[in-house]
Formats: structure tokens, sequence, C-alpha cells
């Protein structure tokens, strides 16, 4: 090739060739390379840049974003009202059933800096705190929508969380209405969307029910809204239901966020679901000192 | 050392644009390939060396970026930034028609190989990887003859001439 070629373009195909090598070598092996703190090291690069590109974004929203929250609060305002006259029944109620006592999410709030990852839709995103804020991996984040992700990545003043829209996400979810449990998973072909899976054939689920967070997970608190049902489907195989639902959080338009802890890992490093007469649903999260709660503690403790 | 910090300036650009403002555009469906406009108008200025070596870099920290497939971008765009940069020295590189081809050949191409990943759907997932790789197109290649040509009237340079400067 060299006899053929001029010196200047050999050295190019030379150099293309390395690149395109060390591409294959990557595409092959990359799984098993621990990209973290690479990543770590980009978003520290990269975190000046994203809030300047954010805060400009904000400030050309904020004047509609800020009408829309007026409305908001009044509206939750009312609603608070009316709750807290529920929420003291609750515990009595609870306490008669001899069900355990809810315990309030504490909630770290947090700005997302970057979206990234996926194509067309962002699988992941680099939030403003991390382990010296007391944000760790396995932390569930959450809006006031509805679940977002996890924490994966977590640096000493950074982390990345992966979206519900990363294809290797699964989450145990049920039906808030009638508890029907299922899986919740992002495909993205023959189109993305997020889809209850594993529901039996003959459980019922609608149109407009929502999906919540199962007890069942080990990653996440209970109850956390994930979506809406849109559709209700059979699986290929015809014996389970596909159900296609509707983000609950705006994934496309993601500024701020809240990490909640999540189950810390048993001593013997086993994972394994909640049992129904464990005395606290949230019995596995991390106590946060400092942080506030997204509901008041109900009392009640047994 | 002045192409090296150009270099790696346009790529934080690109970076930038694509983590905050394109990654909400691309979640309401209008997908923009920044990655491609960025490879294809480094390539065409800077020749094939340039626009490979620029291909790499920036393929390698979209890589770093995605959670999976890390080299899927990098791969990719080395060859389309070598590509280009070759063309470059035939064809008549201000020409508006020709960057449209180019960048939407490009855009085109790149989108094929990053949906190949997603294809799990099989025959059924056709129609819509197909619709996204025309989307992006579509959308790609007009912007980046804007914004080549906007560059080109700001700068006021014109030497994007066949053979203005030396391959390599």
């Amino acid at each position: 090739m060299a006899s053929i070629l001029p010196p200047a373009e050999h050295r190019n195909v030379v150099m293309v060739t390395v690149y395109a090598a060390l591409s294959l070598i990557l595409l092959v092996v990359g799984e098993r390379i621990p990209a973290a703190g690479l990543r770590g090291m980009g978003a520290r690069i990269f975190a000046p840049f994203d809030r300047v590109a954010g805060a400009a974004d904000r400030l050309l929203t904020s004047w509609n974003e800020n009408t829309k929250l007026h409305e908001r609060v009044a509206r939750l305002e009312a609603e608070n009202a009316r709750l807290r006259l529920m929420a003291a029944e609750t515990p009595r109620l609870r306490e008669q059933l001899g069900l355990p006592a809810w315990r309030g999410l504490p909630l770290r709030p947090v700005e997302v800096l970057a979206l990234g990852g996926g194509e067309p839709l962002p699988d992941a995103a680099t939030l403003s705190a991390g382990m010296n804020d007391g944000v760790e991996v396995g932390d569930a984040v959450l809006t006031s929508d509805g679940l977002v992700g996890r924490v994966t990545e977590s640096w000493p003043t950074l982390s990345r969380a992966t979206l519900l829209t990363d294809a290797n996400q699964a989450i145990a979810c049920e039906v808030e209405t009638t508890g029907v449990n299922g899986i919740v998973r992002f495909v993205a072909a023959p189109r993305p969307r997020l889809i209850l899976s594993a529901v039996a054939i003959a459980d019922t689920v609608r149109v407009g029910e929502r999906v919540v967070t199962s007890d069942l997970s080990l990653r996440f608190p209970r109850g956390i809204p994930v979506g809406m049902v849109t559709r209700v489907d059979h699986d290929a195989t015809g014996l389970m239901q596909e159900i296609e639902i509707t983000p609950a959080a705006r994934l496309a338009r993601l500024r701020h966020a809240f990490v909640a802890p999540g189950p810390r890992p048993p001593a013997d490093g086993i994972p394994r679901p909640k049992l129904e007469f464990e005395p606290d649903p949230l019995s596995g999260a991390r106590p946060v000192s400092g942080r506030t709660t997204a509901h008041d503690t109900t009392g009640g403790r047994r | 050392m002045r192409a090296l910090g150009g270099l790696l300036l346009a790529s934080l650009v690109a970076l930038l644009l694509r983590s905050t403002i394109l990654a909400g555009l691309a979640a309401r469906g209008v997908v923009i390939d920044v990655l491609v406009l960025a490879t294809v108008t480094w390539s065409l200025r800077q020749r094939e060396a340039w626009g490979a070596t620029f291909g790499f870099v920036l393929g390698l920290a979209a890589d770093l970026d995605a959670s999976h497939w890390l080299g899927r971008h990098a791969l990719a765009l080395t060859l389309l930034g070598y590509g280009v940069g070759r063309l470059s020295n035939t064809l008549v590189r201000d020409s508006p028609l020709t960057q449209l081809v180019l960048i939407a050949f490009a855009t085109a191409l790149h989108q094929v190989w990053v949906t190949a990943f997603d294809a799990t759907g099989g025959v059924a997932g056709l129609p819509w990887l197909a619709g996204r790789v025309l989307l992006a197109t579509v959308t790609t290649a007009p912007i980046g003859v804007l914004i080549l040509i906007l560059g080109r009237l700001l700068s006021r340079r014109h030497g994007y001439a066949p053979g203005s400067s030396t391959a390599g």
C-alpha cells in the first residue's frame, strides 16, 4: 500500500484504520470496561456549561412556568386541605385493620444538568448532587409527577441517573386500583414506549388506570407513580398481556427532580422481596438527616 | 495546536447542544443529528485526517455519554469524517447542494447504523426505524446547510475551493 499511496495519504489510511480498529474493539469489549470514572470526569467538565445552558433555558421559560406553578400551588393547597382530613383517619383505620403504618419518603431536590445517552429518547441524566450530598447508587429519582429512574453512578458532587427509557431497566409495578402486578420496561422497537409486561391474561386492566411502583420492587419505594395505561393488548405468545403506559414524569423536559433513598442491600448481599408482614413498607430505606419529606409521617407505627 | 483547540471546542459545543436543547427536541420527535452535522462540517473544512480524528473523538465522547455500546458512534463518525474529508478534495465544497446531499447521506448512514442497535422488534419495527432515519435526515440536512452558509457569511472566508488546503 505504501508504494501506491503518497505518504500523507498512507498516514491518513493508517490513522483511520487505527481509529476504526479501536472503535471495533470497544464495541466488542466495551461493556466490560469500567467507564464510570471517565463519565464522572466528563460530567465534571460539562457541569458548568450545562448549568449555563440550563439557566438560559429556564430564563426563557420562567414566565410561563411561573403562571402554571401559581395555578398548581393553588390547586394543590385545596387538595392538601382535603387530604389532611383523610390523613387523620388513615392511621386509625390502618391500625384497626392491622396494617403497617406509611412512612414519609425523604426527598432531596436536585437539578437535572444534562440528558444523555439514547437516541432519540435520552436514557440517562446528570444530576447536580453526588455522594457528598448523600446521593448513592440505587436511589430513586422522581419528579412531582412520578418516577424518572434511579441513580446508577455517583461521584463526589454529581451523579448519573438511568432513566425509565433505558432498555435495561425493569421495575416491579402494580396497577393502583386493582393491585395487578407487572414489570415496567422500555422497548425501543417497533417504536419506543413503556410497557407493563408479565401481566396474566385473566387480570383486568383498563385504559386510564394509574401504574405505581410495587412493594415487590427491590429498588424503589412503593407507591411512586410510573405512568398511565393507554393501551391494553396481548403479547406475542397470547398468554400474557402487554400494556402500554405513558410515563407520569415528563422525561423530555426534565429540569428538577428529587432523589429518594433506595432500599439498603441486606447484610448478606442477597436481595429479597419484602414480605407482607414486614412492619414498615420502607424498612430498607436509609435514614437521611436534614431531608424534607414528601408526606407527613402519619404516625401510629406499631 | 490551533486545530486541536478548535477540535476540542467544536466537540464540546456539539456535545453540549446534544445533551441540553437537542435532547428535549429529540424526545418530541425532532431529531437533529448534531454529531453528523459537526463531523461533516469539520471534515469539509479540515479534510480527512482531522475529519477522522474529530469523528473519533466526538463519537467516543458520545459513546461514553450513552450507557451501552461503547464504540458505536466512534466507528461510524470516524469513517464518515474520513469519507467526507476525502470527498471534499474533489467536490465543490461551497455548493449548498453538495453540502445538502453530503449531510443528508451522512445522516442517513449514521442513523441506519445507530438504529440497527435498537432493532430488536424484527420486521414490525422497520417502518418506525425508517421513519426515524428519514426524519433525522430531512431535519439535519437543511439545518446543516444553513449553518454552513451562516458560518461562511459570518467569517467571510471562502476557503472551500478544491485544493485550497493540503490533505493530512
